[in-house]
């Protein structure tokens, strides 16, 4: 049973202030009382504003008015209602009262009917408005709870792992976690639940756990999948609610695992519905490991996941993330592993990257570098993975300009020209590829890869296509394009001058281009 | 793209209003030799053809290509050709092409420039002013 609530009234007429206690005690409130403003404020210290659930106050009194009494009460406690009471036809004091908070106002002489109507709103309001500030000190205090989970999971010896995490709400369903179900084992698991609410964080919580138990049970990845799939369907989505009727999708996630082993040196990635993974070497060579499609747990019964056996070389490295960079990156017209890049540079020197308040999702995104202690020959990090098919040649100005803000965002420092330099070799590599490699034809890809070295400062472009290259002889054909004006080989030629160094493998069907600056 | 033309005493000037560049190359040599068929038919000789590329920030290898076979026209009969730049990457590709050798390339200062008529794309019919 709800206590009394309690009533604070200041009045400096003892005649009305006795009044207005008794009526509203024998409505079963109990009632506090001051004579005047200083009165008031000196019995209303902090822990004895939050027992009171209504002000009713006079306006005019000696040492302050009722409206300053509620601007002072205000500044203590936002939620508490007052209801002030005025000499009838001042309306300028009422509609000074209700700009500044007040709920009611009274006129004088106070009719006990609309007393007792305005002091039940009065409380009515201050319940709720404290019950509102509670479950948001809740919600914050589990997306702080949601942010310290990832810091705490990021501590590993086996492997490294950096989090980024730019929350959109105080709580959300992006979650990150990381654990060993065996011995030279590592297994992360970043989880995006639709909706950023607290249903939206308690279920990606639970999800965690189930896969955590079943995993340190040796059940294998597609059989926890199935077996969450089937939850959701079965028990979460039937109902939105304890009680309330069925609904259509109310929750669904999009997962991604990975399983890495140290001993077998293979990550084995399992997606329903998430964005694939990124693998990438020292050197800077790029795949994605899976592809992007696929569907969430919880829409269907019959799920397919992506799962993907990725040998890798110790230094290599992963990145996950959530849809939220992908929309964000998407919406700025970058690569992803660019925002990626931009996100973690900017976290690491303490900076916020511009605009990305306005974000419209969750950003969630995990770098795991395996082995972190072993030494390596270079550290490259892609900026940059796309594929091309050979009928692109015509989007190749398109193709450019993505590039060029990808790199402008990732690497502001970058000088113009050296920009410009990455541009148009990049640009004659990738035409190369295109129209020779893959011979103009829309159904073979080449591959196209830019990564960034820190030291030494690098930007690394690679161009790999399906063709079987060609010997060529270029300090021959530069001489001969420039004696005898032939119209051929000027792309090469200008790839040749433009990177600091070009390593041509596979007779020229991988050409690797080092800018350095 | 919509280049245009003027002849002053011995110099035919084509201007190209952007970069030169493989997704634009084709058409542009259509119409330069279109332009530079005009000015043949006129009575004034004209000796130089200079390509205007102040407006031009970049030049590929299919632009390269082009202006190649402009100045194999051009030498064919018996002119010289003048490529006038602003940006310092034009003049590196020229270089690094060794087609300097080939071409007078105009250093133009930004400021020396005449402004562009319009956006390219809301450019009305190419001015082929040749009487000049």
């Amino acid at each position: 049973m709800m206590p009394a609530a309690q009533i604070f009234v200041v009045e400096d007429d003892e005649i009305s202030r006795l009044l207005l206690q008794f009526a509203l005690e024998k409505q079963g409130y109990t009632v506090t009382v001051a004579v005047d403003v200083p009165d008031a404020q000196e019995q209303l210290s902090l822990a004895r504003i939050r027992e009171v659930e209504c002000m009713v106050t006079d306006y005019q009194m000696p040492g302050g008015t009722g409206l300053g009494l509620m601007i002072w009460l205000q500044a203590q406690d936002p939620s508490l209602a007052t209801i002030i009471i005025t000499v009838e036809d001042e309306k300028q004091i009422v509609a000074e009262s209700l700009r500044s908070g007040a709920i009611d106002f009274l006129d004088k002489p106070v009719d006990m009917g609309r007393l007792f109507a305005a002091v039940a709103r009065g409380v009515e309001h201050t319940r709720q408005q404290r019950r509102l500030k509670q479950s948001e000190t809740a919600v914050k205090e589990l997306g702080r709870a949601q942010e310290r989970m990832l810091g705490v999971e990021a501590a590993h010896s086996l492997a490294r792992v950096d989090v980024f995490f730019h929350p959109k709400h105080e709580a959300g369903g992006d979650f990150f976690s990381r654990f060993d179900p065996a011995p030279n084992q590592i297994f992360c698991l970043l989880t995006d639940v639709s909706g950023h609410d607290l249903q939206a964080a308690y279920i990606s919580a639970y999800f965690q756990g189930v896969v955590r138990g079943m995993l340190e049970r040796a059940a294998p990845l597609d059989e926890i999948f199935s077996t969450f799939n089937r939850l959701l369907l079965e028990e979460w989505n039937r109902t939105e609610s304890f009680g309330a009727q069925p609904a259509g999708i109310v929750a669904s996630v999009a997962a991604c695992a990975l399983l890495i082993d140290l001993a077998a040196q293979t990550a084995t990635a399992v997606t329903h519905g998430a964005p694939a993974p990124v693998y990438w070497l020292p050197s800077g060579e790029t795949r994605l490991v899976g592809k992007n499609n696929g569907f969430p747990l919880g829409w269907f019964p019959d799920i397919e996941a992506q799962r993907v056996v990725q040998p890798f070389a110790m230094g290599g490295s992963f990145c996950l993330w959530t849809d939220g960079l992908t929309d964000e990156a998407e919406k700025r017209g970058v690569s992803e592993l660019s925002l990626a890049w931009a996100l973690q540079r900017a976290k690491s020197l303490g900076e916020t990257l511009p605009e990305i308040d306005a974000a419209a999702d969750d950003i969630l995104l995990v770098d795991i570098r395996v082995s972190p202690t072993d030494p390596v020959a270079e550290s490259f990090r892609p900026l940059f993975y796309a594929q091309y098919h050979g009928g692109q040649s015509g989007e190749i100005d398109a193709l450019q300009a993505a590039w060029r803000r990808s790199l402008m965002l990732a690497l502001p420092e970058l000088p113009e020209a050296k920009l410009f330099d990455v541009l148009l070799a990049s640009r004659e590599t990738v035409l190369n590829a295109l129209n020779h490699g893959c011979g103009g034809d829309a159904t073979q890809v080449a591959s196209f890869q830019a990564a960034y070295s820190v030291s030494p400062r690098a930007l690394r472009i690679r161009v790999c296509d399906p063709g079987p290259g060609h010997h060529f002889d270029l300090p021959r054909h530069e001489q001969h394009a420039a004696q005898q004006l032939a119209e051929a080989h000027r792309g090469l030629i200008l790839v040749k001058h433009l990177a600091t160094r070009v390593d041509r493998q596979r007779e020229g069907a991988t050409i690797i281009l080092d800018f350095l600056w | 793209m919509d280049l245009n033309a003027n002849r002053k005493e011995q110099t035919l000037t084509i201007r190209v209003p952007g970069d030169l560049l493989s997704t634009n190359a084709e058409a542009l040599l259509k119409e330069a030799g279109g332009l530079i068929d005009a000015a043949d038919r006129t009575p004034q000789a004209w000796k130089i053809l200079k390509l205007d590329l102040t407006a031009a920030k970049m030049v590929d290898s299919v632009g390269l290509n082009l202006i190649v076979t402009l100045l194999k026209r051009v030498q064919q009969r018996g002119g010289r050709m003048q490529i006038a730049y602003s940006s310092p990457n034009i003049f590196r590709t020229f270089t690094f092409t060794r087609l300097d050798k080939h071409v007078e390339l105009v250093k133009v200062s930004t400021s020396q420039q005449p402004p562009l008529p319009e956006a390219p794309n809301a450019a009305p019919s190419p001015r082929r002013d040749l009487s000049a």
